[in-house]
């Protein structure tokens, strides 16, 4: 699932899908960078994204569907050519005087012109950025992203990641939590490049885009799989975590109070149980009636059952070992 | 890859003179050149032909008008001025000079 929208390109009307917007709208600031310094530059990008229009009109009409996908964008970035080859075959890309400069004058003054478009665009960028790397997730590519961020190994992360989350309890998960709603996921080529601090310059992106281009098919294919491996493997920790829990507190009947209540570590357990036993029926009923439902993976809806069979055994096994009687749940709640 | 080099180094040269020569006849749509231009094997990237037709209408060798189009937005048809045309001449006869000069040099 992607989300879409509509985009006016060059004076027709096309549904684009989000990363597709993204990709080709680093190809036209690209553009537009290169030939900053030519004083129809303007025109020239208009030129060029006029006749990507027309492009993707004819291919969009022949396919019999109105959107752009990241793969079309690609095709025909190649059939437009890359910035720097655009550039290149420029003899100059200044006013005036044409023929009568000489050549290495000419050539300084392309060079100029390239540079303060490289310029520009580290204006635009300032380095780094912090970003979730969805090529590589486990969860949401959070922690992925800020080895890349800090030039660390992702395993050493993780297994940080996963102490922390026991030793703070439920903190270092919330924090997971709120990174995964507030870090923007790398989409663009841009994104990637700015993740691993490389410079967006049109070279790069050109280089990146020309080397990531027979995979791109395959990516896309493969997206929709990643984007619920990420849901199944929350949804197994989570399995994990309530079975673990209703196995030591229930079965083992470990004291769950120490005289003045429960103790916040299996606190913040109980609540996961609850929260589960409560939000995995919300979001089942949300889904059945947003009809969305049948989109969601067999593996995914089994795992839904299982956590929530979970869940309310560890919620009545929590129950009965804290004294409310077994299976007496909805008085507590 | 060095022959790569001096043939796009050829290609480059002529260009120029090419879409000159194809908008002195009539007046052509951007895409109509490209399609012209690929048919002869003279571009690779098409982005190469904006900035070209950019900078010769700066030089007012050719000009272009907006003229309504069956489907989609209005199009640019590009042709050439009469400094153009004279120009063209120019390049004609330079043109003529280069092929005798190759053909002068294979039949030494």
């Amino acid at each position: 699932m992607k989300k879409s929208f509509n985009v006016n390109l060059g004076g027709r009307i096309f549904q684009i899908d989000e990363d597709a917007y993204e990709q080709l709208n680093d190809y036209l600031v690209s553009i537009k960078t290169c030939f900053m310094n030519n004083e129809c530059g303007e025109e020239i990008a208009a030129d060029i994204e006029a006749r990507m229009g027309e492009l993707f009109e004819a291919r969009v009409s022949a396919d019999g569907t109105r959107i752009i996908t990241i793969s079309l964008v690609n095709e025909m970035i190649a059939r437009m050519g890359k910035p720097e080859t655009i550039l290149d075959d420029e003899p100059s890309s200044d006013t005036g005087e044409r023929g009568d400069e000489p050549s290495d004058k000419r050539e300084e003054k392309r060079e100029g012109a390239a540079s303060s478009a490289e310029e520009y665009i580290r204006r635009m960028s300032m380095g780094k950025k912090l970003f979730r790397d969805g090529d590589n997730k486990l969860l949401a590519g959070v922690i992925s992203g800020l080895a890349a961020y800090l030039g660390a190994n992702v395993t050493l992360l993780r297994v940080i990641a996963v102490i922390l989350f026991f030793v703070t309890t439920f903190w270092a998960f919330l924090i997971y939590l709120i990174m995964w709603a507030v870090v923007p996921l790398a989409v663009t080529t841009t994104d990637k490049l700015r993740m691993q601090g490389v410079e967006p310059t049109p070279e790069n992106i050109a280089e990146k885009i020309t080397y990531e281009e027979p995979a791109i098919d395959k990516i896309i294919r493969n997206l929709k799989e990643v984007d619920n491996k990420g849901i199944t493997n929350l949804l197994v920790i989570l399995g994990c975590i309530l079975f673990l829990s209703a196995f030591v507190f229930g079965v083992f009947n470990i004291p769950l109070t120490m005289g003045y209540g429960m103790l916040p570590f299996m606190l913040i357990f109980c609540w996961i149980g609850v929260i589960s036993l409560v939000a995995i029926p919300v979001i089942a009923i949300v889904l059945v009636l947003s009809k969305q439902w049948g989109a969601i993976g067999g593996s995914v809806k089994l795992l839904l059952l299982i956590d929530w069979i979970l869940a309310f055994m560890q919620v009545s096994l929590i129950m009965s070992a804290v004294g409310y009687g077994c299976f007496n749940i909805i008085s507590i709640l | 890859m060095y022959v790569e080099n001096v043939k796009s180094q050829m290609r480059k040269g002529m260009l120029e003179y090419c879409v000159m020569l194809l908008l002195d006849k009539k007046s052509y749509y951007s895409s109509d050149i490209i399609d012209e231009l690929e048919r002869a094997n003279l571009i690779v990237v098409e982005g190469t032909l904006y900035p070209l037709l950019s900078r010769l209408k700066k030089e007012a060798l050719l000009d272009y008008e907006w003229q309504e189009s069956p489907s989609g937005p209005p199009r640019k048809y590009y042709k050439l001025t009469d400094a153009g045309k004279a120009v063209l001449a120019t390049l004609d006869e330079s043109w003529r000079q280069l092929a005798g000069t190759v053909d002068g040099i294979k039949n030494l």
